[in-house]
């Protein structure tokens, strides 16, 4: 056995050999990922909710990672983690008038439409796991299975229009937001 | 001097042997009895300290360094008692806060307060994975090395906005809110940069990147085409923004905000503020090296050649990993002698001139610069020599118009002061 070449192996990606470890991993994550999820709903205090969520989309982003889906992983943090976590933040920041914000616990009729509303996304998410053909391989990887250039010419080629619409849409927001932000400051 | 010997032994170790190497050459046969799921933990462990040493001796020296050079800007000595010329004066600084009280707010929330300088520093600290010191000596080359640096960079800035939130104080609460605002405006020069380097390189790997400009110094994509060094600038002047340096360090302001964020942090976990603020320095630095000044090439085809051809001669390797790691140190320290430099020459800007900056002046720019870099790069796919020179002789004005001012301000006042012959 080269031991040079299975440390080197090593330290590029976890093989057959480390595979031992991707559970404690998995279940880290999923553990992180879960808990701080559920702390969203049961913590008072807004600001930590939102460090909260950040904990969960970071704890998603380690599944990712786990899959091999590397892109995907640092995307969920460069979107979530520095764009609309900082956004969050900002916005309960400036919106703040106590000391510490609290969340009112108490049920102001919003709780049928809450929990219809969950029930739905539940059933939706569930239906789909639950009916999608997953192909299931016992084959590893190829090893360009998650490369930006793929993922480039996918966006380039068979998924054109949907980039582009999404494109066209971010326009709208931003150019809607220009305007919302102008009209705003000749009045005030 | 000393901390630049002990890394350059500690690079030359790491130069002979590979980290795996010299695990194996410390173990012997006895590596083969470790089964490989424990080897895989450790060698990690063993990367992780690595760093971790690289950050503490690079932050004891720059600090030193950054007093120095101020001194000496202001007509100054700074630090003189504590070793040569003050060499020792961090070391002792750190023994201090070591022993210093850890103050926590009575109103603060003391749970956020404490994880605060762990996530700032945890968002430095990955970074140093995929900066690269040679080609043995670095941790981990993954394929998506400069997405990574953009999509982590980010998180230093929550652990920022946590500081001020937690510290329950109005002016840490001013600070973070100003690193928050910064972060919408220079992430986006900041992207453009990353994005028009990937472009040139075709990959995002730092390794490929370096490989991509090896050869003569009219490689480097700094000198790819005349509006390179207009991205290379705008980079520059965003990664001072990310590293929260003056002219932009605003979620900091001394003198308005009395050190803003971290006003309410003492110890230890304010020297671990400290320490994360010096490794970004250090590691926007080694990128900007990578991406504009050909990473560790020297910038001498032959040399290069020569350093190169290492079949069956593991001195020739040794040489070249050392030479690889002092010419990419040397172009990182520069730059970050160039940013303690305008550190010392700028004063502070205001936050409406941050996001004019960053938005209505690097943005424009920027995006011209890159829309242009790809028009010349699908006109001359790798480069045109015609470009180049053009580059280096546009570009050579502002350069020797600059280095005319230094020598007057410096030499030029120097001989005000020699006596003439009688």
């Amino acid at each position: 056995m080269n031991i040079l070449n299975t440390l080197s192996i090593l330290a590029a990606a976890p093989s057959e050999a480390t595979a031992i470890w991707l559970p404690v991993f998995f279940w880290t994550f999923a553990l992180v990922s879960v808990l701080s999820s559920l702390a969203v709903l049961v913590v008072k205090d807004i600001v930590r909710c939102a460090f909260l969520i950040m904990s969960s989309l970071s704890g998603l982003a380690g599944l990712y990672l786990l899959l091999g889906a590397e892109f995907l992983a640092f995307t969920q943090i460069m979107v979530y983690v520095g764009g609309i976590l900082i956004l969050i933040l900002f916005g309960v920041m400036l919106t703040n008038r106590e000391p510490l914000l609290i969340k009112r616990m108490k049920a102001t009729g919003l709780v049928a439409p809450g929990v219809l509303a969950g029930l739905i996304l539940f059933t939706a998410i569930g239906y789909s796991v639950c009916t999608v053909d997953w192909k299931v391989t016992d084959q590893p990887l190829p090893a360009d299975a998650d490369t930006p250039a793929r993922i480039g010419n996918a966006l380039m080629s068979d998924f054109i229009l949907p980039f582009e619409m999404a494109s066209v849409l971010l326009l709208v927001a931003l150019v809607g937001a220009a305007m919302a932000a102008r009209r705003g400051g000749a009045e005030g | 001097m000393i901390f630049g010997g002990t890394m350059l032994s500690n690079g030359l170790v790491f130069a002979r042997y590979s980290l795996a190497e010299w695990i194996q050459g410390l173990l012997g046969d006895r590596l083969e009895m470790i089964p490989e799921w424990i080897l895989f933990p450790l060698l990690m462990l063993a990367g992780c300290l690595v760093i971790i040493g690289f950050i503490t001796v690079f932050a004891l020296f720059a600090i030193w360094m950054e007093r120095k050079v101020s001194a000496h800007m202001q007509c100054r000595l700074g630090p003189m008692e504590v070793g040569f010329h003050g060499a020792l004066q961090t070391i002792a600084d750190g023994v201090k806060l070591l022993g210093k009280e850890d103050i926590v707010p009575r109103h603060a929330d003391k749970l956020l307060h404490y994880l605060a300088p762990i996530i700032v520093f945890a968002g430095v600290f990955p970074l140093f994975v995929v900066v690269p010191f040679s080609e043995k000596i670095l941790i981990s080359d993954i394929n998506l090395g400069l997405f990574f640096v953009a999509a982590v960079g980010a998180v230093e800035v929550v652990g920022v906005i946590m500081a001020g939130w937690a510290s329950n104080n109005k002016w840490s609460l001013f600070g973070a809110m100003r690193a928050a605002t910064q972060l919408v405006s220079y992430e986006i020069p900041l992207g453009l940069a990353f994005l028009t380097i990937i472009l040139l390189a075709g990959s995002f790997s730092m390794v490929d990147i370096i490989h991509q400009q090896e050869g003569w110094l009219s490689n480097w994509f700094l000198f790819h085409n005349p509006f390179m060094p207009i991205i290379f600038l705008s980079f520059f002047t965003a990664s001072l923004a990310e590293c929260k340096r003056a002219p932009f360090d605003l979620p900091e302001a001394e003198s308005e905000l009395v050190s803003g964020f971290h006003t309410e942090y003492s110890g230890m976990k304010f020297s671990i503020f400290f320490l994360a603020e010096y490794a970004a320095m250090y590691v926007v630095c080694a990128i900007a090296a990578v991406m504009f000044l050909g990473g560790w090439s020297t910038g001498i085809k032959p040399l290069e050649a020569w350093l190169a051809d290492s079949a069956g001669n593991p001195m020739r390797e040794v040489l070249s990993n050392t030479v690889h790691l002092v010419v990419i140190v040397t172009k990182s320290m520069f730059l970050v002698f160039v940013q303690m430099w305008l550190r010392w020459t700028l004063p502070r800007i205001r936050l409406d001139q941050i996001m004019h900056v960053c938005l209505k002046v690097l943005l424009p720019w920027t995006m011209v610069a890159m829309v242009a870099t790809s028009a010349i790069e699908l006109c001359w796919p790798g480069g045109n020599m015609v470009l180049t020179a053009l580059t280096i002789v546009i570009w050579s004005i502002p350069l020797l118009w600059t280095l005319k001012a230094i020598l007057d301000m410096t030499v030029g006042i120097f001989l005000k002061f020699v006596p003439s012959g009688r």
